[in-house]
């Protein structure tokens, strides 16, 4: 027997370990090889005395090969230790556990609002009239072009300063606080995706409205509210899916982007900080964390799509 | 192929980082600023409050190791928290603090005596043996401490009665007393912070002092939350809880600053002052500082090193109007780095101000500039100034002196330095290669004349760079600092900085003032620069 799903997840799994070896030894050695002496500014004070930098290099292992460093690293992460902040002198995983659950909301407040306004205005496009499909369309082609900085600058004057519905900053305290907070960044982050998910939907669902089976279908006398659902949606599905899926899975870096403009002590914003201060420790996790988090949603993507649509499993790659 | 994508994904993200990173300041023209509305406090707080939000400019703190305050987060932080053994008065004057008496005695020992019945947060009493620890970690730069030049004159540090500790010298030092008011006195819980060990001033390790706010909780990210001290020996304060919140972004500060979310910040943008004086939920107040603006050289060889350029130069920028763009008008020019608000609350000030106001007012001169460039004969003309990356008002001094140069005929190229790298300038001499100025902004966070000048114009000195030595500079700086008269450390001060100031050591731009954002429910905030050291918010409660 052969099971095409099992054999594409067990590809895909190692495609994945393959990807965030090299992508943590890049990310190490990248910043790792970042100019300037973090002794010194661990040291502190004007004139650090030697005994102090001696003795922070050995506790940072700073005088070590790259590769033993490296080695070392990963061998810390498997213990589930992520090192200690230069900045904080704090453990890395008390500096990011406070913020990783904001991130994750926003993250899944976007995709949802990516997900449903997009789909929605895609298919309102595919199968609405000439001047409503025109008419999504300019817009999808403003939000696609609006970088999330601009959105987040208009989202905030008009619906926090000056209709004051929304906050203008921070991420809230209680669930629905936080919702609360999350509201208009989320809003900012997912503007552009929207826009390339509904016009992605739009030329799918297009695609398959006059293709051969649709058309069967339609010559059979099927009205339109029984063919769509089952004919056009379902097998357009496929695509409009893992199109979404590489979205979201890029979210994760567009929470830089958002968190800043929000004021959000989110991963985004803590990624920002710790490059400007040098605060390498922090900046390696958080990096490998963001790649980690965008190859396995595409990962689950890929197995998922090939569950919807088995024909996905034998012909390999869809995105 | 995926994998390439895939990792070039998570490169995108560093470099992004880095670009995105710093502050969006800007420069605002507006009607010049009234120097006679300056204010050093707001009228006293009379009605208790719940909870007072405050913005931290800067962003989150490091850390709040009382021997490692060097940072503005730090500072407006913790000086509500811990105390030092003086106090700064608003006026940058020093009163009494947890000591109540710090004297040279017959022998040129500080003796200090320490107040009755003050107790810790935890309840314990504060003893000699507490102070004498804190003052020996402060001194140890083995703790981390960025105090240690404050204690590079004292020979011992003893406990020499249950409420007195003796602080012997190995040469005198007329300006220990004012350190002591600042970081380098602070005082805190022996027991706590031995325990703490390397945890003290951590999220999780907190401290333990007396101040009228006790540490509560740090929510990494979030907050620093402290609660009102009702035992404080000053008095318990009116706000019950003080909950400071980190705005990295000048944007994101304003906006809830005008939006009332926020209740107060210091040092609010300058970029965002018009809109903030004009905001119907709170008030701008405007104080005096000693804070500068200021460029110097960072080599002894080269154009920069020569003082006619460095005259040439200062002649070159027309100050008054780098206050009114840059400053926004909040500030003023300064003949010399030593500002009047860093010895105004002396004794001595007369005999400090006389000696100011005497210096030479260095007006806008290009003829003369051009001369003097022209008569230095210069092999080169090519400079390079470094800066801090991301610091956009010292991103937009440098490009102001960057345009006064090129009319001497001189090209500045402006090199922007990560922080750690910046950092190095300071202490690296080969991190100073090729470097011919620095720019920078600058404070004091303790009254005194004499850490600018032992700095700049001693030999030897930390940032004297172009190895500036004049023998009676020498000689009157080191007279003055070792004396216990303070008037004869003001006279020989005041001398020594006749001499050294034509050379231009570090060519001032101006002085800054403090700009604080206050809710209009509000009213008790210290509004001078004395905010960086002190319990700002004792007397912050309700109108």
């Amino acid at each position: 027997m052969h099971y095409p799903l099992v054999s594409l997840a067990m590809r895909k799994v190692g495609e994945l370990v393959v990807t965030l070896f090299v992508a943590s030894v890049l990310i190490f050695s990248l910043v790792a090889l970042v100019p300037g002496d973090p002794a010194a500014a661990l040291a502190g004070g004007t004139r650090p005395n030697p005994e102090t930098l001696a003795a922070i290099r050995r506790q940072f292992r700073l005088d070590d090969p790259i590769w033993q460093r490296y080695l070392g690293w990963i061998g810390d992460l498997f213990t589930g230790n992520l090192g200690t902040s230069f900045v904080y002198r704090a453990n890395v995983t008390d500096i990011i556990g406070p913020r990783i659950g904001t991130s994750l909301l926003l993250v899944a407040y976007s995709a949802l609002i990516i997900l449903v306004v997009g789909v929605g205005v895609g298919v309102a496009g595919a199968l609405g009239n000439r001047v409503v499909d025109r008419g999504l369309s300019v817009l999808t082609a403003i939000a696609m072009g609006a970088p999330t900085f601009v959105v987040a600058i208009f989202l905030i004057s008009v619906f926090a300063l000056g209709l004051g519905w929304f906050p203008v900053f921070g991420a809230g305290d209680d669930f629905g606080d936080q919702l609360y907070h999350l509201t208009l960044p989320a809003i900012a982050m997912s503007f552009a995706y929207f826009a390339f998910v509904a016009r992605i939907t739009r030329s799918s669902v297009r695609g398959e409205m006059f293709s051969e089976h649709v058309e069967t279908a339609r010559s059979r006398g099927l009205a339109p509210r029984q063919y769509i659902p089952h004919h056009v949606l379902r097998n357009a599905s496929a695509q409009i899916f893992s199109v979404a899926g590489l979205t979201i899975a890029s979210l994760f870096a567009a929470t830089v982007v958002a968190e800043q403009a929000f004021g959000i002590n989110g991963i985004g914003s803590l990624l920002v900080q710790s490059a400007a201060r040098q605060d390498l420790p922090t900046v390696q996790i958080i990096s490998l964390a963001m790649v980690f988090a965008f190859v396995v949603v595409n990962t689950v993507v890929d197995i998922v799509n090939a569950a919807i649509d088995p024909r996905t499993a034998t012909r390999g790659r869809t995105a | 192929m995926k994998t390439f994508r895939v990792a070039a994904a998570g490169i995108a993200v560093l470099l992004l980082a880095g670009c995105t990173a710093g502050s969006n300041g800007g420069s605002n023209t507006t009607a010049p600023f009234d120097p006679s509305t300056l204010v050093s406090t707001t009228p006293a707080g009379t009605n208790p409050v719940d909870k007072v939000t405050w913005g931290i400019q800067a962003g989150e703190p490091s850390s709040l190791d009382p021997v490692r305050i060097g940072s503005d987060s730090q500072y407006q932080i913790i000086g509500n928290m811990c105390e030092a053994l003086l106090q700064v008065q608003p006026d940058f004057s020093t009163a009494p603090g947890l000591a109540t008496d710090a004297s040279y005695d017959t022998s040129g020992n500080v003796v200090i005596n320490l107040r009755p019945g003050v107790t810790f947060w935890d309840g314990t009493p504060m003893t000699a043996d507490d102070v004498a620890y804190s003052l020996q970690r402060s001194a140890d730069p083995t703790s981390g401490s960025i105090t240690v030049a404050a204690f590079e004159r004292v020979a011992n540090i003893a406990a020499t009665g249950p409420l007195q500790v003796t602080v012997s010298f190995t040469t005198p030092d007329s300006q220990f007393l004012n350190a002591i008011a600042g970081p380098a006195g602070f005082v805190f819980e022996k027991a706590f912070s031995t325990a703490a060990g390397a945890g003290l001033g951590t999220p999780t390790g907190g401290v333990m002092c007396t101040g009228p706010f006790s540490f509560t909780s740090w929510t990494s990210g979030k907050d620093i939350l402290l609660t009102a001290n009702p035992d404080y020996w000053g008095g318990a304060p009116l706000v019950k809880q003080l909950d400071f919140v980190f705005t990295d972004s000048d944007a994101t500060l304003t906006n809830a600053l005008v939006s009332g979310e926020i209740d107060g910040a210091f040092d609010v943008p300058v970029a965002a002052m018009s809109q903030l004086r004009s905001s119907s939920t709170g008030s701008v107040y405007v104080g005096p500082s000693n804070a500068t603006s200021s460029f110097g050289p960072a080599s002894a060889t080269g154009p920069g090193a020569d003082p006619n350029v460095r005259e040439a130069l200062n002649l070159a920028i027309d100050k008054n109007s780098y206050v009114s763009t840059v400053l926004g008008g909040y500030g003023t020019v300064a003949k010399t780095f030593t500002t009047p608000f860093m010895w105004e609350g002396l004794a001595d000030a007369g005999v400090y101000k006389a000696g100011y106001d005497a210096l030479p007012t260095d007006g806008y001169d290009l003829a003369k500039a051009k001369q003097l460039v022209a008569d230095a004969h210069l092999s080169t003309t090519d400079l390079t100034m470094a800066i801090p990356a991301g610091a956009q008002q010292i991103l937009q001094s440098a490009t102001i002196v960057q345009a006064a140069a090129k009319q001497l005929g001189l090209n500045i190229t402006i090199k922007q330095l990560q922080a750690t790298d910046f950092g190095n300038l300071f202490y690296d001499p080969s991190a100073r290669e090729g470097i011919d100025f620095v720019a920078t902004t600058g404070y004091l966070d303790t009254p005194g004349a004499y850490a600018y000048a032992s700095l700049f114009a001693l030999p030897g000195g930390l940032f004297n760079w172009t190895n500036y030595s004049d023998d009676q500079v020498t000689a009157l700086l080191q007279d003055g600092r070792t004396t216990q008269d303070q008037t004869k450390a003001a006279q020989d001060f005041v001398a020594a900085q006749a001499i050294y100031a034509p050379a231009q050591l570090q060519v001032t731009l101006a002085n800054q003032y403090t700009r604080v954002f206050l809710s209009s429910k509000l009213t008790g905030v210290t509004t001078s620069f004395s905010y960086i050291v002190s319990p700002w918010a004792l007397k912050l409660g309700g109108k």
